[in-house]
């Protein structure tokens, strides 16, 4: 029986039940890889190293000319300033929360690419590859990562922090409540 | 906290709940790591850890294998390690690939240094990277690889120090690492970083590695605290899986708490380390003969169970090996079935090696030649194309022969859904990786569902291994070259590889994945107990697991040592899967295999039953004659026994009696002349004993001198490494017809060096001097050619066997203590190799029976036998003659008696002098039991043999004729004499292919196959189907067929079954060659108890073919050519028993009656040229010229003749003395040779013979 959640899962049971049976129960999903994907897993990779504090020169030194480029302006925004100054951040921190619907115990996992306790309020950051969710305040991903954290920090003053590090724009929003009706509604579908 | 315990008790549960206990005091679970054995035990862990958790919420959970943690260390801590090397281009992901990428690299390394003497490179990489894994995981220093490779005796340690450096740092350079470089990376980083653990739980400590124990050492100061379960008598993955023994109260300086102890379960280890027998009182046992009977039986058990409304689930079958045969079988259980499977082929799969087909065919377009067998397949499965449509495309396809690239013929069809899509997608692929073209061809045409599921597993577990080349080696290797790389990958034991358990499905796994798995069952069958695979050893040249373990202290590595470790790890691993059964326990097996070989040890004889009192069923009264040998107490003995004397029923007697006596079966070893025999013995003695455990060693030399071999990794004394195997025949003429060819001789030469090279390897003293150069290097390739595929062949056993017992005190001693008594059949035939064999292994007790008749030596001129040998035995011990028979009638006595005595005037060394006597009142009184009758011509004589048979057949209910030829030619054309002129049955030995209906139907329906279009081959199937009463004889149908001018196939002939399944058949060329065989076997034959018997044996020739020829179509070619020479040398269970009340002809060669006998006998053509007894008409062929001199005899040419001479009169004499009732020996003055007629003269055995009947 499934009973433990990602935000990805959750949009597909969104999407089509048949499509989640498939993928996560039936394992029935053949593998895809795309160069897109590749150069995510570079990126997040490079990112994380960077902001847990490793000397990254050796890495920059082997990228090709687009994503230097690309890695120079990441190194420069905002968001990568804020985390790498900060004193006490929280870099590919993965999460496990329990929550129950009817009696019946479900679980949401995940891991944050990035989260940081600014002092005034807790700022979740995630690095998009390309595309920048379209509605960020309903998003499933925001609305699993907005309760995570704020049942691991006990705190309500979060912020997500989308950042596409190809366009370098920004899609920000804040926290709303009312997250843990909607991943029950959607639980609910399965359990 | 340290506990002790064993897997049946809740030890796993204290842990989880100390875990939630830490977790409930606020601990972070970033800060406990836990390790278990594997990933589904992972799974279970952290089910468990959810279900009972209090807690809200948590960071991440560090529950892992070992590997697994090392993965995700050199993941998390990659900067550090990238910082460190040197060379190579930096990767921000490293790449932590599978096997195959680096097995590539490692090759690469490998080719680059000279190994002397070693000339498999295949087996060089495999051995190397099994001395690779075992000194990683046992984390061994470079001094204790020193001492230890010292102990090898192996002499590469330079090549392998470079090969293997040269490796690492190439691995270094790519950022490419496999699981055991990541182990080696893991233990570099745990000290260069701040331990993130304060507290640390081990499950299964006992099957931990030395490497993870280094780790635990390491951190141990900064740990808070260790919880951790062992099991003292656990490691059931020592050997090597390197778990190791560990002394915890040491290193926790606590002491355990003990936990319920398994009182049976530690006996059953106590017992087998003691090598004693154990009794289990809920266990049943069944044994049997034959393979397929054993398979049989335990799916009927299986379902029985399942009928009683037993859940499938808690039924667990443990086999000793993947078995293709076996899982063909289980499609008849009740319940779905879960296969834990090791490693397997990835074309094992059948909708993986279909998109393959497609992969190439889109890769490479133009020189890709796609055969019609693989087409059709692919059409029927994943084209989904209607039968009618798929057979119209594959004619067009062969109709263009081949010049047509098969996109232009699917131009034309392109209303077919699929074939549409693949026209489309094959012009946006084009160019793209190969990767993405099989993720993309997969994901359209392999439908999401549940039967498909092993298809996509193995499909991503390809691109995995392709992604990885692709990111290793980036543009270094085009499609082309990747694509036939990887096709033959083995998808090989992957540590981080998922096995999942499925609710409501019978789990069938090998002994190792059910313990690690930790399957409990309520009924646990132990299938194909007395297979020799259960405990698979590794040792070879370059490595062995028991010397590498880090505690092996000994300088040295003896037969002892070897019989130990193997007892201490098989009784870890029984123990520890009888702590999972919770019920009922099933042993049973066979003794012969699925492809008619012997099956020795196992695990079956750990296990006794509870009586053990031979209580046999059958009392002879031994004749006079025959008393001797029932009085056989020790020493050597020889029985001369005639024709018919019983010598087989009074061997079995003796056998018997020494059982009786108290010898155990282990001690008493028979040595047949062929395997039936061998076979036949067993079942006689089963009838005899029923409720006997064990049968004494009843083998063929062959089969004695394999068991040499293989028992207690004999073999590595020898260089070879395990995995040797022995070439069948088809290989071995194979690769002597190419060395032939290369030589630039005939290929019609490749049986004579056939023959010379079998000659040479069967002599004692091997003389290197008398050979011709030719031969020398013929025979040097041949020898290379094998040792570089890692073969040996028949031949060998027995000189490696002999080497074996020559050279090494213990493996001799070990046969010596078991051979109490050694008995012989069939002296006469046996080799001075076996001879010595014998000699050798039965000098402890000295007890050897050896039994023959010399007069029935007749395979001396062209076999390796030795009849001096057996004479001299004969002359210098006491021996006993059996000479009255009960089978002739009293005139083919006197027959027999007047042959030896002349022949031994003609001729001092033809016979050896004995008298044979009837028995008083039992034989047929009659002075003329026998006739001789002159025809002039061939027609004549043939009809006088169709009529007398016509004739006894007509008074005689029940009688057996039997027409003895000199060749197989003339005995087939008595078959088809015969055939077309009566109706009688016949039973032809000739060709034992072209006598069995399970190769006969096989064929037929390949060869509609390859040709559907073509009437009359249907014509010929159904001919052979009418022949074995599949379909009633429909005359109509026959003349239908012949006379449509359409392909029967393609038109509507719904009423006719044999329309229907001719497109089932055509509907199964989606599976491989060998497969559909076994399936077209199976559904003719599977309910006929005597011939379903060969469906394996028949599959597994098919099998081996395909895997020379590669191809369904020259398969076809192939066993089209063996169905007329009659070989392949495959064992298959002959039918030749005539069913009761039924009148039959049996037609053989004389040579292949030897131990038969019948009421009638015809000996026709005896003429001069067919049975030489004159120096001047025998002529020495060239062949027989070759192997004299490379045997070294000095043989005159006329010493030779007489040698022939010799054997002719022993040849008629074995044919003289098959006949009961009556014998007709008979010849004409004219026969037609290639077409012409030409005049014989009559032997000169009927001048012989001739005289004494006047009288």
């Amino acid at each position: 029986m499934i009973n433990t959640f990602s935000a990805n899962s959750l949009k597909v049971i969104n999407g089509s039940y048949e499509e989640f049976k498939n993928k996560y129960i039936d394992n029935l999903e053949i593998m895809p890889y795309s160069e897109e994907l590749k150069k995510g897993n570079l990126l997040h990779g490079l990112i994380c190293y960077y902001l847990k504090g490793y000397n990254t020169e050796k890495f920059e030194s082997s990228l090709d000319k687009d994503d230097y480029i690309l890695w120079l302006d990441i190194k420069n925004s905002d968001i990568i300033k804020l985390i790498k100054s900060g004193n006490e951040k929280y870099i590919e921190y993965p999460f496990f929360i329990k929550e129950s619907l009817n009696n019946k115990p479900y679980f949401l996992t995940g891991r944050f690419d990035a989260v940081i306790n600014t002092g005034h309020n807790y700022v979740i950051a995630d690095w998009k590859t390309k595309n920048l969710p379209k509605d960020p305040k309903d998003d499933i991903q925001t609305v699993v990562y907005m309760h995570s954290l704020s049942r691991l920090f006990n705190t309500k003053n979060i912020e997500m922090v989308y950042y596409s590090l190809e366009s370098k724009k920004y899609a920000k929003t804040s926290y709303q409540g009312g997250y843990l009706d909607k991943i029950n509604q959607i639980v609910s579908n399965v359990i | 906290m340290l506990l002790y315990g064993d897997i049946s008790t809740n030890k796993t549960e204290i842990l989880i709940n100390k875990y939630l206990e830490l977790l409930d005091q606020n601990i972070s679970s970033d800060s406990i790591l836990v390790i278990v054995q594997n990933s589904k035990l992972k799974e279970d862990f952290i089910e468990k850890v959810k279900n009972n958790l209090k807690i809200n919420c948590l960071t991440k959970f560090n529950v892992y294998s070992y590997f697994g943690l090392c993965y995700n260390m050199v993941s998390e801590y990659y900067p550090i390690l990238d910082e460190k090397i040197e060379f190579g281009k930096s990767e921000v992901i490293p790449n932590l690939c599978g096997l195959e990428a680096s097995n590539y690299i490692f090759k690469n390394a490998i080719e680059k240094f000279n190994f002397r003497g070693y000339n498999s490179k295949i087996n060089l990489l495999h051995q190397l990277l099994r001395r690779q894994s075992l000194i990683t995981l046992n984390s061994l220093s470079e001094e204790e690889v020193k001492q230890k490779t010292k102990i090898l005796k192996e002499s590469y340690s330079t090549e392998i120090k470079n090969a293997i450096a040269l490796y690492m740092q190439k691995t270094l350079e790519l950022r490419a690492f496999d699981y055991l470089r990541q182990v080696q990376l893991f233990s570099y980083l745990y000290k260069k970083i701040k331990n993130p653990f304060k507290y640390v739980f081990v499950d299964d400590a006992d099957e931990m590695c030395p490497s993870l124990f280094e780790y635990l050492k390491f951190i141990k100061n900064d740990t808070k605290e260790f919880f951790i379960a062992y099991d003292p008598k656990g490691s059931s993955r020592k050997g090597y899986l390197c778990a190791q023994e560990n002394n915890f109260e040491l290193f926790l300086n606590e002491s355990p708490i003990l936990l319920d102890k398994n009182e049976k379960a530690d006996m059953i280890f106590e017992k087998i380390v003691n090598n004693e027998k154990i009794s289990i009182e809920n266990m049943e046992e069944k044994s049997f003969i034959g393979a397929i009977d054993m398979t049989d039986a335990l799916i009927e058990k299986i379902n029985s169970l399942l009928n009683k409304g037993v859940d499938p689930f808690d039924i667990l079958v443990i086999v000793p090996e993947n078995n293709e045969f076996f899982k063909f079988c289980t499609d008849k259980l009740d319940a779905p079935v879960n296969f834990i499977s090791g490693s397997e082929k990835i074309e094992a799969n059948i909708v993986v090696s279909h998109i393959i087909t497609l992969l190439k065919l889109i890769v490479e377009p133009e020189s890709y030649k796609v055969s019609s067998y693989k087409l059709r397949g692919l059409l029927g499965s994943i084209l989904n194309v209607d039968l009618n449509v798929s057979i119209n495309i594959v004619k067009d396809f062969e109709a263009s022969f081949g010049e047509k690239n098969l996109f232009c013929i699917f131009e034309n069809y392109k209303d077919e859904k699929r074939i549409e899509k693949l026209i489309e997608i094959k012009t946006k692929l084009k160019d793209k990786k190969l990767s993405e073209i099989l993720y993309s061809i997969s994901s359209l045409f392999i439908e999401k569902k549940e039967e498909n599921k092993e298809a996509i597993q193995k499909i991503n577990q390809l691109l995995k291994q392709i992604r990885d080349f692709e990111n290793i080696f980036k543009d270094v290797y085009s499609n082309k070259e990747l694509l036939y790389g990887l096709e033959n990958t083995i998808i090989s034991e992957n540590p981080l590889e998922h096995n999942k358990l499925k609710p409501k499905c019978i789990n069938i796994s090998t002994l190792q994945k059910a313990i690690d798995l930790k399957i409990e069952n309520k009924h646990l069958f132990i299938y194909d107990a007395t297979n020799s695979n259960w405990v698979k050893q590794d040792v070879g040249p370059l490595y062995n697991a028991w010397i590498f373990q880090k505690n092996w202290k000994k300088n040295s590595f003896e037969l002892e040592d070897n019989i130990y470790c193997t007892l201490d790890k098989t009784a870890r691993m029984l123990r520890k899967i009888f702590l999972l059964s919770k019920g009922e326990i099933y042993m049973y097996s066979s003794d012969y295999n699925f492809i008619g070989n012997e099956n020795f040890q196992g695990i079956k004889h750990f296990f006794e039953k509870k009586e053990t009192q031979i209580k046999p069923k059958f009392n002879i009264v031994p004749r006079k004659d025959q008393m001797p040998v029932l009085e056989y107490k020790k020493g050597k003995f020889a029985v001369m026994a005639v024709a018919g004397a019983g010598k087989t029923t009074i061997m079995l007697a003796l056998i018997v009696k020494l059982l009786e006596d108290g010898i155990k079966p282990e001690n008493i070893f028979v040595l047949t002349y062929m395997d039936s025999a061998a076979r036949t013995f067993k079942e006689r003695i089963k009838l005899i004993i029923p409720n006997i455990k064990e049968t004494p060693n009843i083998s063929t030399i062959h089969g004695l001198c394999l068991r040499i071999l293989r028992e207690n990794d004999n073999f590595i004394n020898l260089g070879l490494d395990s995995d040797f195997d022995i070439t069948d025949e088809i290989k071995r003429l194979k690769i002597i017809n190419e060395i032939v060819y290369t030589e630039g001789m005939d290929t019609s030469k490749t049986s004579i060096y056939e023959r010379a090279i079998s000659s040479y390897k069967n002599s004692k003293n091997k003389y290197t001097n008398s050979y011709s150069p030719v031969f020398k290097r013929i025979y040097e390739k041949y020898q290379k050619t094998l040792k570089s595929l890692n073969l040996i062949d028949y031949d060998d056993l027995l000189g490696l066997a002999y080497e074996l017992l020559c050279s090494n005190v213990k493996i001799r001693e070990y046969y010596q203590n078991l051979a109490h008594y050694v008995i012989e059949d069939e002296a006469q035939d046996s080799s001075s190799i076996q001879q010595e064999i014998i000699n050798i292994i039965a000098k402890k007790y000295g007890n050897i029976i050896r039994s023959g008749d010399i007069n029935q030596a007749i395979t001396s001129t062209f076999t390796n036998s030795d009849i001096k040998g057996f004479r001299k035995f004969i002359e210098n011990n006491p021996n006993c003659k059996m000479n009255y028979t009960l089978r002739n009638a009293t005139g083919i006595i006197d027959l027999a008696n007047i042959l030896i005595k002349k022949g031994s005037n003609y001729s001092k060394d033809a016979f050896s002098i004995i008298e044979t006597k009837p028995v008083e009142g039992k034989n047929i009184v009659n002075k003329n039991a026998f006739e001789f009758k002159f025809f002039n011509k061939e027609e004549e004589e043939k009809k006088f043999i169709l009529n007398k048979i016509n004739e006894i057949f007509s008074y005689e209910k029940s009688s057996d004729i039997g027409i003895l030829t000199r060749t197989n030619k003339e005995a087939d054309d008595y078959i088809s004499y015969l055939k077309s002129n009566t109706n009688h049955k016949i039973i032809s030995n000739t060709s034992l292919l072209s006598n069995n209906p399970v190769f006969k139907t096989v064929l037929c329906v390949f060869n509609f196959i390859s040709n559907p279009l073509n009437n009359s081959l249907i014509i010929d199937f159904l001919n052979n189907m009418t022949d074995n009463g599949f379909y009633l004889s429909d005359v109509e149908l026959f003349d239908e067929i012949k006379n449509i001018k359409k392909p029967f196939i393609l038109e509507n002939y719904e009423n006719y079954p044999l329309w229907w399944d001719l497109r089932y058949f055509l509907g199964l060329c989606t599976l491989r060659a060998d497969v559909l065989g076994f399936k077209i076997g199976e559904y003719y034959f599977i309910n006929n108890p005597k011939k379903r018997i060969n469906i394996a044996p028949v599959s597994s020739l098919i099998s081996k073919v395909y895997k020379s020829e590669g191809n369904f179509e020259d398969t076809l070619i192939k066993l089209n050519e063996l169905i007329k020479k009659g070989g392949g040398n495959i064992k298959l269970f002959e039918d030749n028993k005539k069913e009761t009340g039924q009148n039959v002809v049996k037609i053989m060669t004389i040579h292949k009656s030897k131990g038969d006998e019948f009421d009638y006998v015809f000996i026709p053509r005896l003429t001069d040229k067919n049975l030489s007894l004159i120096p001047s008409s025998i002529k020495i062929n060239e062949g027989t010229k070759i192997i004299n001199s490379i045997k070294g005899s000095k043989k005159t040419e006329d010493e030779i003749k007489q040698e022939i001479i010799d054997e002719n009169l022993r040849l008629l004499y074995v044919g003289i003395t098959r006949a009961k009732k009556k014998l007709y020996l008979t010849t004409s003055d004219e026969y037609k040779i290639f077409n012409k007629i030409t005049k014989q003269e009559p032997s000169y055995c009927f001048n012989l013979l001739k005289e004494e009947k006047n009288d």
